[in-house]
């Protein structure tokens, strides 16, 4: 995503760090030393005006997922934040997917759904719609 | 060199479309003529100005007209956009303004304003009533940066040109970087970003209007009625 745009999004939600999921993929992403230069002219006004806007240093984390990982391993992720510090940590966690897998299986669920969590990313054209796209 | 005449916010005055139809025929090179929204409101009946702009007079420059917040508003009320039912200008205007608005319009125009595009894309420019973002997006001079380049990165485009603050203002994007570091699990990458130089510019609105030349990426502002005034002072 767009730096600028995301920071907007961070902005937006009137908050220094924006914690986030949906995409099933755990990152860190910190936006510092920016800033936007600007010139504008409006009616009226005989000469235009240049501005610099220091922009702020904000953070996005996304917490992946436990299950559906889609980060390329097999294992569960999620994030610790130290409140005091402000240190934030991606943790990954093994756990017996084999038999996971199996339950999927045994339940009579969609192979696919037991091939991705063995992959660690979705496979589409494993998919049972063929035409199906994964956006990410 | 072709240049595009963007007008808003005629709020069913056709006196006054009459009036830019003329000052447009003065100007030169005028070969399209966009209208974004507000093509109705809550003072006029609509009507005379709906059947113009559908049935353009001999001479008169075809007008392409989008919807705007006045449009969005009436068509909530008609049961044109699903559940909304119009709080926005019952709120901001009070339920007296919303029965004259819907009483300017003849029920047989809705479908036409009902067809109404969003928005058009001509080149690299978005020509929208609000932005991006919704059609009640008031953008201006003093509009964050940070939130003016979002709206103009949503639609990829390299000038937005807005028209819901009924301010005529040019906002150029001129410079500037930002520093992205990204930690996953396959390690940590930093990356700089730059500013890219793009405009949002306010076209105004009513008797206020905007020519833009593509060519030369120049916009200067105008003044249907300030031209008029002009005229008969023996200006131009």
């Amino acid at each position: 995503m767009n730096a600028f745009a995301a920071l907007e999004r961070v902005e937006t939600a009137g908050v220094e760090t924006l914690f986030c999921g949906h995409t099933h993929q755990p990152y860190i992403r910190e936006l510092s030393g920016g800033s936007i230069q600007v010139k504008v002219q409006a009616r009226g006004m005989k000469t235009p005006r240049e501005e610099t806007m220091t922009l702020p240093m904000r953070r996005i984390v996304n917490a992946g997922s436990v299950g559906e990982p889609r980060h390329g391993n097999t294992k569960a992720t999620y994030v610790v934040l130290d409140p005091i510090s402000g240190d934030i940590n991606i943790r990954e966690v093994d756990y017996d997917v084999a038999k996971t897998c199996q339950a999927i299986l045994d339940a009579g669920l969609p192979d696919v759904f037991a091939w991705r969590l063995r992959h660690g990313f979705e496979y589409a054209e494993r998919a049972e719609d063929a035409s199906h796209v994964c956006e990410r | 060199m072709e240049r595009w005449a963007l007008v808003s916010g005629l709020k069913g005055d056709a006196d006054l479309y009459k009036q830019l139809q003329r000052d447009l025929k003065r100007q030169r090179g005028v070969a399209y003529l966009f209208l974004l929204g507000d093509l109705i409101g809550p003072d006029q009946d609509c009507n005379y100005l709906i059947n113009r702009l559908q049935q353009p007079k001999p001479g008169d420059l075809q007008p392409h007209c989008i919807y705007g917040w006045w449009e969005d508003q009436l068509l909530a009320s008609c049961g044109y956009r699903g559940e909304q039912r119009a709080q926005e200008s019952r709120l901001e205007h009070g339920e007296t303004f919303h029965r004259r608005l819907k009483q300017g319009v003849a029920a047989e125009h809705l479908p036409w304003l009902a067809s109404l595009q969003y928005g058009f894309i001509e080149l690299d420019c978005g020509l929208i009533h609000g932005s991006s973002v919704d059609v009640g997006d008031s953008l201006d001079e003093s509009t964050s940066p940070l939130l003016l380049l979002d709206r103009l990165t949503r639609l990829d485009v390299n000038r937005l040109f807005t028209a819901r603050s009924a301010r005529q203002f040019r906002l150029e994007l001129s410079g500037g970087q930002i520093t992205s570091c990204v930690k996953d699990h396959s390690g940590e990458q930093s990356q700089e970003h730059v500013v890219p130089k793009r405009s949002v510019i306010g076209i105004g609105a009513g008797s206020e209007y905007c020519i833009y030349e593509p060519g030369s990426d120049h916009v200067s502002f105008q003044s249907a009625s300030a031209n008029r005034r002009h005229l008969k002072q023996g200006f131009v």
